[in-house]
């Protein structure tokens, strides 16, 4: 019996065994060559095999971004398991919300996180799984690898983003499609032995997956950043000097706020050779202030929701772009994938033109997890009869003459908060639930001092309570994370409504923007 | 040098600031800001505009050390010694304010 070829772990164990002492992982405390992440990994696998993981089963991590992370995310890989990070610094309420969706088979938690972990136990019906595997409790298992995990289940990872019916939804990722992106972009943005890629993005994160994969299957190395060195713009300079980072993906805000605080002079990282930045929009005079300092840096901006696995387009800036020029593009689509866009009777709109963006092909997401419902409305056929299918992203974009394809905004209420995906409704939902709040309305306003936006809420307090927000936001903090929490609030009678009887989000948005100009 | 500045009084200001400002739940004079995972990158960014904006000061790359921005004490220090420098004029043009 022979495991599948395209399988993450197989890719990684394939390269490990090639270059055995390199340096593969790097953290705060130290690096693991290779061959000590793999025996790290085997470790974690055989005791979940030896404790009756099948393959399918999930495992969700409760982990720090850190070495034994990546080792214990490989192990699960290597027992064919499905990996669920979770965020450990989140609220307690959602991520017990994920777990009782996913239903693991096993916990995996760091000793750091125990208390979180019984916070979790405490909020989930037992049901959801059988059992914790504390981490350092694998340590006297067998070292050797595993057999192959057969053919069949694909599914690698089950990544949880913001849902608007008020829970969190799973996006399926497969072996496949993460195999194929990442053997895409090394080869095509050239990713070489003994580079040093950085991993900023939270693990929970479908784009620091390219980061993981993309180094360990080719034999780079990767420099894990933590929550410490994220926190200040001068602590992400030092992170990149210090690591000689030659590779660094990130998120807009990031580039924006050390653009903000001038932290970067003519020259620096003379090793860096490729920024990547995805989830949001970078403005035009902090793209500029970034390559005019480090001409040596290839920059590309990167598209893609997590149904399509990673990354859907790019454009790398053919140079600097003048202060008045656009947007920069999202570009063309990546190998293996096609972009439609389609009008409102799903024909395509003529060059030019905005329309709804349609992606298909390689890299789609099989389904969301465990919501069929939500699957068929996110995902059709076109043409009726064709068999191919589409992903309908709620994007809606434009394609210019030169083929390049540009970002217009969304066609829903789901906004960026500092990089994240956020459904406004699940703020609303979440706000509505608790007891002091008769009816509430979120919406999303451009962010004065970085792109993307601060949530807006306003609430109608329920009869006879009254409300202080400072104790609402406390219990909203308790069900969302801290970017999906209102910025701004306001206490109404009821809420404005429309002639149609709906909430007048115009209206609304009046209410704030007035507000901020006092 | 921090004579014509009361410390408690913009002590006071820094805290309401990261309590009514910034929502810091449960934050008070002696919470460590950093090891309590109170506060996140973007949560620093916002807290250098309110304190410009509570203070009338610039913060510029030169003041950015995590050990200047632990507790409401060290926060207020750092306050006292940018007013007395007159509001931070120092301000490099080249930077980028989106």
């Amino acid at each position: 019996m022979t495991g599948a070829a395209h399988r993450l772990e197989h890719l990684v164990s394939e390269r490990a065994a090639r270059v055995p002492d390199a340096v593969a992982v790097v953290d705060a405390t130290g690096s693991l060559t290779f061959s000590e992440l793999e025996r790290r990994a085997n470790r974690v696998a055989n005791t979940l095999l030896a404790d009756g993981l099948r393959p399918g089963d999930r495992v969700c991590l409760l982990v720090p971004k850190s070495a034994r992370a990546v080792a214990a995310v490989l192990g699960v890989l290597k027992a064919g398991g499905v990996c669920v990070p979770l965020d450990e610094t989140g609220p307690a309420m959602r991520t017990a919300a994920v777990l009782r969706q996913c239903a693991p088979y096993r916990l995996i938690v760091a000793p750091e996180c125990s208390a979180v972990a019984r916070r979790l136990a405490g909020l989930t019906d037992p049901a959801w799984g059988r059992g914790v595997l504390r981490l350092g409790e694998e340590e006297g298992a067998p070292e050797h690898a595993p057999a192959p995990v057969p053919a069949g289940d694909e599914t690698a990872y089950i990544l949880f983003t913001s849902g608007s019916t008020g829970l969190p939804k799973g996006v399926v990722l497969t072996h496949g499609n993460v195999a194929h992106f990442v053997a895409w972009a090394n080869a095509r943005f050239g990713m070489s032995p003994g580079d040093r890629i950085s991993c900023q993005l939270p693990l929970y994160f479908d784009g620091s997956l390219w980061d993981v994969f993309g180094s360990l299957t080719a034999g780079a190395e990767l420099h894990l950043m933590s929550g410490r060195d994220n926190l200040l713009p001068s602590t992400v300079a030092d992170f990149i000097a210090g690591a000689r980072l030659q590779q660094w993906l990130t998120v807009p805000s990031v580039l924006t706020s050390m653009a903000g605080l001038d932290v970067v002079s003519h020259g620096d990282f003379p090793e860096l050779r490729r920024i990547f930045w995805g989830g949001d929009v970078v403005a035009l005079p902090v793209l500029r202030y970034w390559m005019t300092r480090l001409p040596h840096v290839r920059f590309t901006n990167m598209y893609g929701p997590t149904e399509t696995t990673i990354v859907a387009s790019c454009h790398t800036l053919p140079g600097i772009p003048a202060p008045d020029a656009g947007a920069v593009p999202i570009g063309t689509p990546v190998d293996g994938k096609q972009f439609e866009v389609l009008g409102a009777d799903m024909r395509p709109v003529e060059r030019g033109t905005v329309g709804d963006l349609y992606i298909s092909g390689t890299g789609l997401t099989p389904a969301y997890w465990r919501a069929p419902a939500l699957t068929d409305a996110s995902f059709t056929e076109w043409p009726a009869g064709s068999g191919t299918r589409w992903y309908r992203t709620g994007d809606l974009a434009r394609q210019d003459a030169a083929g390049e394809y540009h970002f217009h905004g969304r066609a829903d209420r789901q906004i960026k908060s500092s990089g994240h995906r956020v459904e406004l409704d699940e703020v609303a939902a979440a706000l509505t639930g608790l007891p002091e709040v008769s009816d509430a309305a979120v919406i999303g306003v451009p962010a004065p001092e970085a792109e993307g936006n601060r949530i807006c809420a306003a609430y109608v307090p329920a009869a006879g309570a009254r409300v202080d927000v400072a104790r609402l936001r406390t219990a909203l903090a308790a069900r969302l994370p801290q970017y999906m929490l209102p910025a701004h609030w306001r206490e109404c009678g009821s809420l404005p409504t429309n002639a149609n009887g709906k909430t007048d989000l115009p209206a609304l948005r009046r209410m704030f923007t007035d507000d901020r100009r006092k | 040098m921090s004579g014509s500045h009361d410390v408690q009084d913009v002590a006071r200001t820094v805290l309401d600031c990261l309590r009514n400002k910034l929502f810091l739940d449960g934050v008070t004079a002696d919470t460590h800001l950093i090891e309590s995972g109170l506060i996140d990158s973007v949560g620093f960014i916002r807290m250098f505009v309110v304190l410009e904006e509570e203070f009338g000061i610039e913060v510029t790359a030169r003041d950015l050390s995590l050990e200047r921005f632990q507790n409401v004490g060290s926060i207020s220090r750092f306050v006292i010694e940018k007013l007395a420098e007159g509001g931070g004029s120092d301000k490099p043009a080249e930077a980028v304010r989106a």
